[in-house]
């Protein structure tokens, strides 16, 4: 019988009740870690515990559904240490818990930052894959500017916020309040989300099925080239060509039935294809 | 003659160590001021910044073979962290990156999977290169904490992620302070009353310092005393091997000499240091080891983030 650990919290996170379906269907034997603010774990030299569970011994599979960092925070400084910490302790966690994981967390993306998305693209381009094209605007005059050459605009803001621009016309200083610089891509064309794990992957809003194909092509290809093994890959389908906005590093919290259908799908097979 | 960067604060010591350094040896660094960057620069083209300017300067990132950098976001050192210095720093650290994958010597990359930036992980991958680690846990959990304490003689502890803390002693098992540690995991280790030692390694080449002192840590002690020492072959062999795995060139590597074993425990390695006090005390060695690592033509082994 196989064994897997679900890291989650159920209350915020349908998926982790759909993952714990999908798994216990094909006789696999779950352990869930609810991870909300009466999570206590503990790491040493040797051991690994959580919630009362000694997590030593090996999985076979292990779903992070790890999103948010239970922080009870007083200020800026207190949130910035409070998060460090958490971001360090959540590292070593499942680096001691071992198995096959999806995702093992890294200090770098473990709740994404506003750059995130350019260094999957900078790291993307490196391996020769087409890629959203990236610029810091300053002022709303490179913004217009930006724009007219554009066509439209995906600006991203510290904290998370996106905004999409498509009409310079229409533009005006008082629409984007938004503090300069920010980040902005290129957003031209229709937007194409694939839907991954492991080799198993859908795509979601796609034109035609022949482009279906290739996004899923594209989006598996760039997940194995960022070391992600499950996820949301952006792509854009801009005059038949694509290429790709990012790669989320794990799967939004959803209540699509769409999206739950393929999680269950796409454990139930890992499991009977040998995971 | 190979042309090297700096990127840093002159508020930072090695930052300002380092380019005095690079001038007494004869060098022409180029300077690359945080605080100018994060307040003036316009770096617009993302992943492929073949030019850096920042404001009054321009600088054509192709002339560079090495990087030394400092690039940080302390507020210490460049203020409050605005959205501009946030953004800037970000590009910064892609653009080392790219630079780094393209085979220039950064000292050091900034990987985002940094070890410091979790302490327990990079002690676990210590020991697995055969390096004494202290009796650790990394914990939430006051019954947890207060039972690692109860089983160890004397405990300290300190930040589990590369934000700085004071390394202390524990408060007794009965204190209210351990009901805190379900806001913020935190690192407790058993205490070794031994002697302080600080190995900065450069390359193939490391440094060891003693210091005697009073205090728990003593890196907030003003009468500390230091000493050189040798370095047994067999920690520095485990430490280059380390560096070499993590495509560092740059470390400062701190350890406990246990008095009754004569081990070597090792607490921690920290990827960026301030290693200038040290060096001073070195008679320069540690800086005459990195400008010859930054100006040396010798090819770097690639490193890739994923």
């Amino acid at each position: 019988m196989k064994r897997a650990l679900v890291v989650g919290c159920l209350k915020t996170d349908p998926i982790c009740k759909t993952l714990i379906n999908a798994l216990e269907l094909v006789s696999c034997k779950v352990l869930h870690i609810d991870c909300g603010s009466q999570f206590r774990f503990s790491v040493t030299n040797r051991d690994v515990f959580a919630q009362g569970h000694f997590l030593n011994s090996r999985f076979d599979l292990v779903f992070n559904r790890w999103l948010n960092f239970p922080v009870d925070v007083r200020d800026e400084g207190d949130r910035r240490f409070a998060s460090s910490q958490w971001a360090a302790a959540i590292v070593s966690f499942f680096k001691s818990i071992g198995g096959r994981q999806f995702n093992r967390p890294r200090v770098g993306n473990l709740l994404g930052s506003p750059l995130d998305g350019n260094l999957v693209r900078m790291e993307l381009s490196r391996y020769g894959l087409p890629v959203a094209q990236s610029r810091v605007i300053y002022s709303f005059d490179d913004l217009r500017d930006t724009l007219s050459r554009w066509n439209s605009i995906a600006t991203k803001h510290e904290d998370g916020r996106v905004a999409i621009y498509s009409n310079p016309e229409g533009l005006n200083s008082e629409e984007s309040p938004f503090l300069y610089p920010s980040f902005a891509c290129n957003v031209k064309g229709k937007l194409v989300s694939v839907i991954f794990m492991n080799e198993y992957a859908e795509s979601i809003e796609c034109e035609s099925p022949a482009s279906d194909e290739r996004a899923i092509r594209l989006a598996i290809k760039a997940a194995k080239s960022l070391g992600i093994r499950c996820g949301v890959a952006r792509l854009l389908l801009n005059e038949g060509e694509l290429c790709v906005l990012h790669v989320l590093p794990f799967i939004p919290a959803s209540n699509r039935p769409e999206i739950n259908a393929f999680i269950s799908e796409a454990v139930i097979e890992m499991v009977k294809g040998g995971a | 003659m190979t042309s090297v960067l700096v990127i840093g604060s002159l508020r930072d010591g090695p930052t300002k160590h380092t380019l005095q350094k690079l001038h007494q040896l004869g060098h022409e660094p180029k300077f690359l001021d945080m605080h100018r960057v994060y307040e003036h620069a316009q770096l617009k083209e993302i992943g492929q910044s073949k030019i850096v300017q920042d404001g009054s300067v321009s600088l054509d990132v192709t002339q560079f073979s090495s990087v030394y950098q400092r690039l940080m976001l302390e507020p210490s050192l460049v203020g409050e962290s605005s959205q501009r210095s946030v953004v800037h720093f970000n590009i910064l650290r892609h653009w080392l990156l790219d630079l780094h994958n393209h085979g220039k010597r950064i000292i050091n990359p900034p990987f985002p999977d940094d070890a410091n930036s979790s302490k327990m992980r990079q002690l676990t991958e210590l020991a697995e290169f055969g390096l004494k680690i202290p009796s650790s846990i990394m914990t939430n959990d006051p019954e947890a904490a207060r039972e690692f304490c109860r089983t160890n003689k004397a405990t300290i502890y300190k930040s589990c992620s590369s934000e700085r803390s004071i390394v202390s002693l524990t408060p007794p098992i009965d204190s209210d302070r351990f009901t805190l540690l379900s806001n913020a995991p935190t690192l407790f280790q058993s205490y070794i009353d031994g002697l302080n030692i600080r190995v900065h390694c450069v390359g193939e080449i490391c440094f060891a310092e003693a210091i005697e002192t009073n205090a728990v840590d003593y890196r907030y002690s003003d009468t500390n005393t230091h000493s050189a020492i040798k370095i047994p072959l067999d920690i520095s062999k485990a430490l280059k091997r380390y560096m070499k795995k993590r495509g560092l060139h740059l470390v400062g590597a701190d350890f406990r000499l246990n008095p009754i074993t004569g081990e070597w425990i090792i607490l921690e390695v920290n990827t960026m240091p301030g290693y200038s006090g040290y060096d001073e005390r070195a008679n320069f060695a540690i800086s005459n080891a990195l400008i010859a690592l930054l100006t040396s033509q010798s090819c770097l082994a690639d490193r890739h983030f994923a």
